[in-house]
């Protein structure tokens, strides 16, 4: 009868591995493998401005 | 507070309220600052009595008259010369054009990482080229220092809850890098292809950077890329600009084997 609406849970990206590795032209290039908690929302088009403290 | 503001400001009914308390209390309120006029005018009415007599006394009326009409002349005059100033160095300062060519830019990477013959170091290079430019341009624009800038570029690694990563520019410890990629879950939970963030320290104590710029492809995510600056910045002046130079960079994610190539690059 109730319908649950638990709040689905926020993104999280969560560095798994990560190493160094010297470009041909000497540049210094850090390569990583991030997990996420769940699926990448999709974007639209545009912008927003955030400022200071989030939620 | 912030809940009672809401109820007041976020529902309608709480708006009408609102209005009708104002409606009703501004009228009263301002009667009622009526009565302050003998206060105010006692001052004036003093100086308009004041028979100066001596030279000394009349010297001195006349300082007190003169400061009392010049004063909100003077202020009236001020604020119109800087208005006026403010527009000429507007109109002075022409529109910031980026140094870079991104068209024939991206076009090489296209180029170079479709191509079976290319090595994939100068593949690589060519990456590198393309947001060196980008990062370049935000240092004119912003008018920073390359030592404070950080690029970190992640890209969708086909699967559904896995991501790569590449970062150059300003060095930065294990504690900075979580604060980034914190930072990026923020922005991709915005769901908009270019995403800005100011004061940043406010939310992360301990971060080295205050602005954060973020850029990702419109639809599902195949390349996004967060530009980390140490200090603030004037984004408001050019915000425009920015919209501009970030375009392109929001096609990238489109490009499936510059996505792949940075994927299986290590």
């Amino acid at each position: 009868m109730f319908v649950s609406s638990k709040k689905s849970a926020r993104l999280r990206l969560r560095i798994a591995s990560q190493s160094t590795i010297r470009t041909a032209s000497g540049r210094e290039l850090v390569v990583a493998e991030i997990k996420t908690n769940k699926p990448i929302p999709p974007a639209s088009h545009g912008t927003v401005r955030l400022r200071g403290k989030l939620q | 507070m912030k809940r009672f503001g809401q109820a007041v400001f976020g529902t309608v009914a709480g708006q009408i309220i609102f209005w009708v308390v104002v409606s009703v209390m501004l009228p009263a309120l301002l009667e009622e600052l009526f009565a302050l006029n003998d206060w105010l005018s006692k001052p004036l009415g003093r100086l308009a009595e004041w028979k100066a007599d001596s030279t000394l006394e009349g010297r001195l009326k006349f300082i007190v008259l003169f400061i009392v009409y010049a004063s909100p002349i003077a202020v009236i005059a001020g604020f119109i010369a800087s208005r006026l100033k403010s527009r000429e160095i507007e109109a002075a300062m022409p529109p910031y054009r980026s140094r870079s060519n991104y068209e024939r830019l991206i076009a090489d990477v296209k180029e170079t990482v479709s191509s079976r013959d290319a090595a994939n170091e100068l593949k690589a290079e060519k990456i590198n080229l393309l947001f060196d430019a980008l990062i370049e341009d935000v240092c004119h624009l912003f008018q920073v220092q390359r030592t404070g800038v950080r690029a970190v570029l992640v890209i969708n690694n086909r699967g559904r809850h896995k991501l790569t990563s590449w970062r150059w520019g300003r060095a930065c410890t294990p504690d900075q890098d979580r604060m980034d990629y914190k930072a990026i879950d923020k922005f991709l939970e915005t769901e908009l292809t270019y995403p800005t963030w100011e004061q940043v320290k406010s939310h992360f104590d301990h971060t080295d950077s205050d602005t954060l710029l973020f850029i990702r492809n419109s639809g599902k995510l195949g390349l996004g890329c967060l530009i980390a600056i140490e200090n603030s910045i004037d984004l408001e002046a050019h915000l425009q600009e920015w919209e501009h130079i970030v375009r392109p960079f929001t096609m990238l994610g489109h490009m499936d084997k510059l996505v792949r190539f940075v994927v299986n690059y290590t």
